[in-house]
């Protein structure tokens, strides 16, 4: 935030971010075809001996074959009754999903529709909004569930709904209500919803596959489970190796035996086109029938995950510079942001595939290192610094106390009896473990900062029920300073990302993850 | 092929073209148009509620302080002028009027503290600043249209198209200085009764 604040012109975001949307999707549409393409493979074998065979009768099957033509009809018949039954399945699956999906991801999220009188500032907010963005009221949900956090739903503007959680409303003031519904009502004004809807239901669908497996009756069996996923590992490092010693022997052959190659292409043009192709196919086919279990199950939602955060990311911004043209009050949302980005745990009980369409990215304990590459939600950091260019901006010591609302609201959350949205936490059980994103550090040499670095002692609080460690920069992989022991006391002098930044009462300073047990001192 | 044929064709593709443009230019005026009117009807309907709103606050006002009519009889103009009005830029003085009508009768309910506090006066006070909440939201989606509409109008060939086929610049819903402070600045709501924010921050100003 040090560069010179330049005014960003609403109008200007608004059609940049359009442009990079539509770039992203089609990144998608083309990160997609594997997935199909994998699966033809698949129904390959199934096709050419359970329907095929028996079809045309044994006699019949093998005189079609014993010829070079006949073989490749069958073979080409083959692919495309797959080819086929995959479009007809992947169309049929898709517009089921299409049109379950709004009440899918409610579900998942275990949203509840909420009176006008159990929420009367909510209520208003998304009407007034509704009104000054020229959409129709949509209807209101509420996630039991103390993590604050917000996202918008719907195919179109008329079937959309709203959804916050009970954390949101505790946490925020109207003012910070406004910005962030008129952020979500930006989403469903821009079509934003229904993109990331149809994300969710395409991941969900990517998933389906792993699911199926996983939950299906016949394959209860965890031992039948881990049988299947490690053949189709293995199948697909032989795979790997296949295309690599294919591509080796092609190498080979075009150095060494240069005469050889020369004989084969003059063979092709003279003698059997079709039983070369043949050869061709299954040199192509091979490794792909063998990789195709692996990329289904696993390769395919990791990647559809990849770039639908992607994709999601910049939608963000526009979502937020469309919120300021309905409030006009850019410090609102940036402070809202803040408090929101401050108090998040990872208590909020969410799948995977519905990440991408919260307010601020929701941190889910099981993500591993492959979707903490991509965050589906830009930095907060520099949400916040666009948003303040729009307006007069936004004064440090404002951001502060925003920060310490938002770490104070999420300290004195109730550790025991979550609401039900929560992922529930038995005594004695292992805590989630801790979210270890890494921080973003503009450059390695750079160290990061602090946002307030002047900010004195905001207040006190205890280390809780594990020892944490204090490590030197805000960064799980720097230099740990000190484990602390149950009970120590810390100075809180502020947040940075996903740290606190504390001093110990020896005067030393450090950083605590976020997410550890700490509980408030009331000096 | 001769040359006065190639000519000919050439000339006629031209005019095509000419006329098809035209037609979509008018089209997008139309329908820039027809969005005006639709967020007029938004604000239209916010107006009458606020107007619908008015006898009963007189009323419950009446039974405490019927002396004060001078105060009932403007506030009784003033809606009817509201109702009466036409256009935006009437419309819109006119619901300037009824505030400032306003003003004077809560001034007045300022002395009666057993009314204040009365639960059928404070739920009025609440309907009648979330009207003038949702009227302010209204007029920034009408006031946002009638930008739109405008400068197609102004612009390159919009302004061929309007001038010669009867389109006219749209009114803008501008609110009194009163008003203003009371909207164009820090939309959050306060709780009801809400203080009106007249010195707070001057944020970005409205592009109307």
């Amino acid at each position: 935030m040090s560069e010179p604040p330049q005014p960003v012109l609403v109008y200007d975001r608004v059609a940049a971010n359009r442009r990079a949307t539509r770039r992203l999707l089609a990144l998608f549409t083309v990160l997609i075809l594997p997935f199909v393409a994998g699966l033809i493979p698949l129904l390959t074998p199934v096709i050419y001996f359970g329907v095929l065979q028996p079809a045309l009768g044994e006699v019949a099957f093998r005189r079609i074959q014993s010829t070079v033509e006949g073989n490749f009809l069958v073979f080409a018949a083959t692919a495309t009754l797959a080819l086929l039954v995959v479009l007809v399945g992947g169309i049929a699956v898709g517009w089921f999903e299409l049109g379950q999906a709004t009440r899918h991801v409610l579900r998942f999220t275990r949203a509840r529709p909420i009176s006008r009188e159990d929420a009367p500032e909510l209520w208003r907010a998304v009407e007034n909004l509704s009104i000054a963005a020229g959409l129709p009221t949509p209807k209101v949900y509420v996630i039991e569930s103390r993590e604050p956090n917000a996202f918008a739903v719907g195919l179109d503007p008329e079937h959309a709904a709203v959804v916050v959680t009970r954390g949101l409303l505790g946490l925020l003031d109207p003012r910070g209500l406004y910005g962030v519904i008129a952020h979500e009502l930006s989403h469903i004004g821009n079509q934003d919803s229904r993109l990331n809807t149809v994300l969710a239901a395409v991941l969900a669908v990517l998933q389906l596959p792993l699911a199926l497996l996983t939950r299906l009756r016949l394959a209860r069996n965890p031992l039948v489970i881990k049988g299947c996923l490690f053949l189709s590992g293995l199948m697909a490092v032989m795979a790997a190796i296949a295309v690599l010693s294919i591509l080796a022997q092609i190498v080979v052959a075009l150095l060494v035996f240069s005469g050889e190659v020369r004989d084969f292409l003059a063979g092709i043009t003279r003698g059997n086109v079709l039983g070369y192709f043949l050869i061709g196919m299954m040199l192509f086919y091979g490794p792909l029938v063998m990789g195709s279990p692996f990329y289904v199950l696993f390769g395919a939602q990791r990647c559809g995950r990849r770039v639908g955060a992607a994709v999601s990311r910049q939608p963000e911004f526009l979502a937020d510079a469309d919120a300021i043209l309905l409030t006009r009050d850019p410090e609102g949302l940036a402070l809202a942001l803040v408090k929101v980005g401050a108090a998040s745990s990872t208590t909020l009980n969410l799948p995977r595939a519905a990440a991408h369409l919260f307010l601020v990215e929701p941190l889910l304990p099981e993500a591993g290192w492959w979707d903490r590459g991509v965050p589906s939600h830009p930095p907060l950091e520099e949400r916040v610094a666009v948003l303040a260019r729009m307006g007069s901006g936004v004064s440090p010591e404002a951001l502060h106390v925003a920060q310490v609302a938002g770490v104070t609201f999420r300290l004195e959350a109730p550790r025991a009896g979550g609401m039900e949205g929560d992922r529930s936490q038995p005594p004695g059980e292992k805590p989630a473990a801790p979210p270890d994103r890494i921080w973003e550090a503009r450059s390695p040499s750079e160290p990061a900062t602090p946002l307030l670095p002047s900010a004195g002692v905001v207040s006190y609080i205890r280390v809780g029920e594990r020892p944490a460690v204090l490590y030197e920069q805000p960064d799980s992989a720097s230099a740990i300073q000190a484990r602390l022991a149950t009970g120590t006391l810390l100075a809180l002098r502020g947040v940075v990302g996903d740290f606190l930044w504390v001093e110990t009462s020896k005067r030393v300073a450090g950083y605590l993850l976020r997410s550890t047990p700490v509980s408030w001192e009331s000096d | 092929m001769r040359a006065a044929d190639l000519i000919i064709g050439l000339v006629l593709t031209l005019l095509v073209a000419v006329v098809l443009a035209g037609v979509a230019t008018y089209n997008r005026l139309v329908r820039s148009r027809n969005r005006v009117r639709e967020a007029w009807s938004g604000i239209d309907v916010q107006l009458r509620r606020r107007a619908s709103l008015i006898p009963n606050l007189v009323e419950s006002v009446r039974g405490y302080a019927a002396h004060e009519r001078g105060v009932f009889e403007e506030v009784a103009r003033a809606r009817g002028a509201l109702q009466q009005a036409g256009g935006a830029t009437a419309a819109a003085n006119a619901n300037n009027a009824l505030s400032q009508a306003l003003g004077h009768l809560f001034a007045v309910v300022e002395n009666y503290p057993t009314l204040r506090a009365s639960e059928n006066f404070t739920a009025l006070q609440r309907d009648l600043s979330d009207v003038e909440e949702k009227i302010a939201f209204a007029r920034q989606f009408y006031n946002r249209n009638v930008l739109d509409y405008n400068t197609r109008m102004e612009t390159f060939p919009g302004v061929l198209v309007a001038s010669n086929l009867g389109f006219s610049a749209a009114e803008f819903f501008a609110t009194g200085d009163e008003g203003r402070a009371e909207v164009a600045v820090n939309l959050a709501p306060a709780q009801a009764p809400r203080p009106r924010p007249a010195d707070a921050p001057p944020s970005t100003p409205p592009p109307a």
